[in-house]
This record gives C-alpha cells, sequence and structure tokens, in this order.
C-alpha cells in the first residue's frame, strides 16, 4: 500500500518536473541565451579581430574566414532565436549603485560583429534575406542590452550603427524587386525606436541612484564612498559646502537624503522633457541650460553638489541617440528611393513623399543622385561635432 | 512492566472465574498449566506487534501526506519562500558596508567615467581591457575535451591515493568501445 503511494507520488512528480525541461526552449528571458553564446562564443584575438573587421566591412571574408564564421552557426542560431523573445533580464544587481557590475558588454559586442559578419558573407552568396535576418538580430541585441542602463544603451547604439552599415551594404547589393524591399521596409518599420530606447536604460539609472540617496540603504553615501568615487570640491563654495555635506552624510541626514533624492529626479524630468522639444532646442537645454543649472545651484546647495557627481551625461547620450535614429531614417528613405527604382527601372528624380524626417533638422532629408548610386543628406547639423552626416546607397548597373 | 501487568490481569481473571471467597493457589496453578500460560504470552506478544505496525502505518501515512501536500504547495505556489521584507523608515541607520572593487571591473561609475572622458570608444575599450584581465579562457571546449580531462584527472587519482588498492582500479575505469 505504502509502496504503491510512493510510486504513484513519483510518476506524477516525474511527469510535472519533464514537461517543465522539455517545453524550456526557448527560455523566456532571452538574457540566458545571450550568456549562454557568449560562453560558447571563444574565437582567438586572431579570429576575434579579422571578424571584427570583416562586420565592419574593413575586408572581405576570404573561404577560411568563412569556414571560421560557419563553424559559429549553432551560436548564431541562438542569437537569432534570442531576438524573438520579448524579456530580457540580464540579472543585473542594482543594488550596489554605481558599483554595480556590467559584466559582459564587451562579450555582447563580439557576439554582434559575429551576427553581422555572418549577414555580409550570406550577402555575399547571394542570401539577401538571410543576411537581413542576423541584421534584425543584432538590432534585438542592440535593444536588449540597452535595458540595463545607460552606459550600456551605448553598446546597444554602436551596435546598431554597426547594424546600419551592413542593411545599407545589402540594400546595395540585393536585386531591387518590390517584393523583397517592401519586406526590408516592413522590418525596419518594426524597429524599436533609437532615441526612445535611452528611456528604459534611464529607468536602471533611478534604480542606481536611490541605492545611494536611501538613507537607510547599506550602500548610502557617506564621506568615504564619495571620496572613493573621485569626487573633490574645486570651487571656493563647493569647499564650504564639503564640510556641511560631510556632516550631513556622516550623520545619513534624513531631510537632506530626501532633498537630494528630489533634487536629483526633478533634473532627471527635466531632462526627460526635453525629449519632446525639436532637436537644436533640445541640445541646447541639455547639454547647457540645465547642465549650467545644476552647476550654479551645486555652489548654494549641498543636496544639488551631491547630485551634480550622479547626473547621467543625458546630453551626450542624447545626442547619440539622436544620431542612431537619423542613420535608420535614412536607411528607411533610401528603401522608398530602392522601391522607386523597382517599379519604374529608374532612380526617382526627387525624394519621394512621406519618408523618414532628418532628425537633426525636423525637415526632410536632402536626396541626390551620384554615379554608382544615391546620397541621402541630412539638413540639420549634428552640434556637438559640427558635422553635417550624409549617407550613400549604392546601386548595382 | 508488560510481563508483571500480564500476569496481574490473569490472576485476575482467574479470582473472577473461581469466585471471590476462596484462596486461590495460583503458584501451584501455574505450574500444573504451564502450556496455557506459555500460550497466552504468545498471543500477547502477537498482538503487541500488530498494535506496534498499525502505528507505524498510520504514521507513515501522516508524513507521506505531509510531503505530498508540501511538494504540491512548492509547485503550485511559486512565490513559497521569496516574501520580501521590507525596510521600514525609522527601523534605525543600517552601517555603510561599501567595498570598492577591483579596478579592472566595469562598474557603472568607472564606464560612466570613461564615457565622460572618451566617449562611446572609451566605454568599450574599458570593456575590452577588463575581459582580458579577468582571465584567460580556452579557445574551445568540447564535450571530447572534458571527458579527456576527466579521465586524466582518475588517472593522477588512481596513481597516487589508490595505487595499493588494485581491487578497486576496474571501479574507475571507462570502457570506451
Amino acid at each position: 500500500m505504502r509502496t504503491n503511494l510512493t510510486i504513484i507520488m513519483l510518476i506524477a512528480l516525474t511527469g510535472l518536473s519533464g514537461a517543465g525541461v522539455l517545453d524550456s526552449y526557448p527560455p523566456e528571458n532571452a538574457a540566458v541565451l545571450y550568456y549562454k553564446c557568449a560562453i560558447q562564443y571563444m574565437p582567438s584575438d586572431e579570429l576575434k579581430s579579422k571578424i571584427s573587421d570583416a562586420a565592419t566591412g574593413v575586408i572581405e571574408i576570404d573561404e577560411e574566414l568563412a569556414k571560421e564564421i560557419n563553424g559559429y552557426e549553432h551560436v548564431i542560431k541562438e542569437l537569432v532565436d534570442a531576438g524573438g523573445i520579448a524579456k530580457c533580464d540580464w540579472g543585473i544587481d542594482y543594488s550596489q549603485g554605481i558599483a554595480t557590475l556590467l559584466s559582459g558588454l564587451s562579450d555582447i559586442k563580439n557576439l554582434s560583429k559575429l551576427l553581422i559578419a555572418d549577414a555580409r558573407l550570406l550577402c555575399s552568396e547571394g542570401k539577401y534575406a538571410e543576411a537581413i535576418n542576423l541584421c534584425v538580430a543584432a538590432e534585438r541585441l542592440a535593444s536588449h542590452v540597452s535595458d540595463m542602463t545607460l552606459i550600456s544603451g551605448l553598446v546597444g547604439t554602436s551596435i546598431s550603427a554597426m547594424g546600419d552599415k551592413c542593411v545599407t551594404h545589402i540594400l546595395g547589393e540585393m536585386p531591387h524587386e518590390a517584393k523583397q524591399l517592401l519586406r526590408v521596409k516592413t522590418i525596419l518599420g518594426n524597429f524599436e525606436n533609437r532615441v526612445d530606447r535611452i528611456k528604459v536604460g534611464l529607468d536602471g539609472e533611478k534604480l542606481l541612484a536611490m541605492v545611494h540617496f536611501d538613507p537607510r540603504s547599506e550602500m548610502r553615501m557617506t564621506p568615504k564612498m564619495l571620496k572613493e568615487f573621485g569626487w573633490k570640491p574645486e570651487t571656493d563654495a563647493e569647499k564650504k559646502l564639503n564640510k556641511i555635506l560631510i556632516d550631513k552624510l556622516s550623520r545619513a541626514d534624513d531631510v537632506f537624503f530626501n532633498e537630494l533624492t528630489d533634487y536629483w529626479f526633478k533634473m532627471i524630468d527635466n531632462f526627460i522633457a526635453c525629449y519632446d522639444l525639436p532637436y537644436a532646442e533640445a541640445y541646447g537645454r541639455m547639454n547647457v541650460e540645465i547642465p549650467e543649472m545644476i552647476f550654479n545651484d551645486s555652489q548654494k546647495k549641498p543636496e544639488a553638489t551631491l547630485a551634480r557627481p550622479f547626473m547621467p551625461a543625458l546630453g551626450k547620450i542624447y545626442s547619440l541617440s539622436i544620431k542612431s535614429q537619423n542613420s535608420l531614417n535614412a536607411i528607411k528613405a533610401a528603401v522608398e528611393v530602392y522601391l522607386v527604382k523597382a517599379k519604374t527601372g529608374k532612380l526617382p528624380g526627387k525624394l519621394p513623399a512621406g519618408c523618414a524626417k532628418d532628425l537633426f533638422s525636423g525637415k526632410d532629408f536632402i536626396y541626390e543622385k551620384t554615379a554608382d548610386g544615391f546620397v541621402i543628406r541630412c539638413q540639420g547639423k549634428e552640434l556637438g561635432d559640427d558635422k553635417v552626416h550624409e549617407y550613400e546607397f549604392k546601386v548595382k548597373k | 512492566m508488560g510481563k508483571n501487568n500480564d500476569e496481574t490481569k490473569l490472576d485476575g481473571l482467574i479470582h473472577d472465574a473461581v469466585g471471590g471467597e476462596s484462596r486461590f493457589d495460583f503458584a501451584k496453578w501455574k505450574s500444573e498449566h504451564t502450556e496455557e500460560i506459555e500460550a497466552y504470552h504468545a498471543m500477547n506478544a502477537i498482538d503487541a506487534r500488530i498494535r506496534s505496525h498499525r502505528r507505524s502505518l498510520k504514521v507513515s501515512a501522516i508524513v507521506t501526506a505531509a510531503a505530498a501536500i508540501l511538494v504540491f504547495a512548492f509547485l503550485v505556489w511559486p512565490d513559497i519562500g521569496n516574501e520580501t521584507v521590507l525596510v521600514k523608515p525609522g527601523d534605525g541607520i543600517v552601517a555603510s558596508s561599501y567595498t570598492p572593487l577591483p579596478a579592472h571591473l566595469p562598474t557603472v561609475g568607472r564606464l560612466n567615467a570613461a564615457f565622460a572622458e572618451g566617449g562611446i570608444d572609451a566605454v568599450e575599450k574599458f570593456c575590452e581591457r577588463s575581459e582580458r584581465k579577468s582571465g584567460a579562457r580556452p579557445g574551445r571546449l568540447t564535450a571530447m575535451d572534458i571527458f579527456i580531462e576527466f579521465e586524466a584527472n582518475i588517472e593522477t587519482k588512481k596513481g597516487s591515493e589508490y595505487e595499493n588498492q588494485s581491487d578497486n582500479n576496474n571501479a574507475y575505469s571507462f570502457d570506451r568501445a
């Protein structure tokens, strides 16, 4: 009787646990696959460098390198699978504040290079749809890595830039058939907005700051920690405020920590509000006005003095995200041009109506035909670099 | 206690049977009825074993049922054991426990500082340097590599710890056929 009961229970439990194992792929969390891929992808420094050059188009992929890339097909397959998963929780321990480790960013960048190098290889073999699929996987990886913090979002921006170059290359190589181009148009239309992506990373940044701004946290800001993080009073006003600051931190003063939190969040909200403004205005506020306001406050209010080193470089990050989204917009506009060529057999005289806009100017891109294709140029400058960006697209004769 | 109790009980039964008034010589009766007395004790011993077995069956059933309830609860209620303990304001100041990590590790603060100094390139270089310093990795590790390494470890063990235990050697050999 007892033996029978035990057997029934064991069978029931085995059945339940077995069902879990069988249904576990793909996992619900994309990060599981990304970390798995990072463990499996361990090229030598020499091979890593070659794959990097191939991904950025510096070198052509020869037979030997193609064989090496194909040897990682199992990794590439799982990267594509990971791209199809909505949720990506990297298991970051935000409780360590700005001492939180962001391990694996370099591995993630290397994995993206493997994807893009393979996309270029497939393109050279005439497998354009498959090549575009790998660029989509790279963009998903960029999007997923941006979920951690603002700084990881920069790695995402860098991956997206590499992917854009590859898509531009594929568009120049593939036959311009309406069906194929409409597929690319749909895919690009589904890409996440790269400016909005930064806002997700900002949520992580808020968690990090709160760890240091909570007077009851083990990681609350202390005079010792302030020194460790490299903060030094520089101006006379800061030197005067330093004593007050150290006293308040040493006592874990509740009122002071509340003022600090309020001030930091108020300034972050000021930055976020700029995202809805036209580029030039937002750039001015984020890179000049708000930082100046914070600096001036930091010379009078101890909470602002302490909040200043915790302010992420949102102005710079905003510029990079606009540049990244503008590159995608230019590719979207180029696809419209290629579609006209697919339908009429020749390049249009002007940019088709309804194309994505140049974010630097808020206007249409400038379109010009060239000897081997066309150029899409911004009307506005990137203010930080004082540069007008242009994007070249080729057309096979 | 059991045996004395049985004898008192037996004495009482016989006393009741023969009548309360007369004095009964139990020692004499016992010497004349040894077989009946042995049979009575044997029956009592069997009864005790059955009672004990029944008790143990009851305990086993209760333990099994309790285990089944616990297993079921963990399966259908995954949050067991994950209760959040909230620190309320006024609970007192916790000692600060910040310990800086080794300088090559990519923390948010260090990557932010790298970005402030040299932009995205500086962030990527910091991450690459950190990866190199974190230690060498094998070029490629296959299941066969793991197997060979595992077998080599066992051979080493055989040569030292088990060198005088020739009888046990077969237990650590692998049949590769």
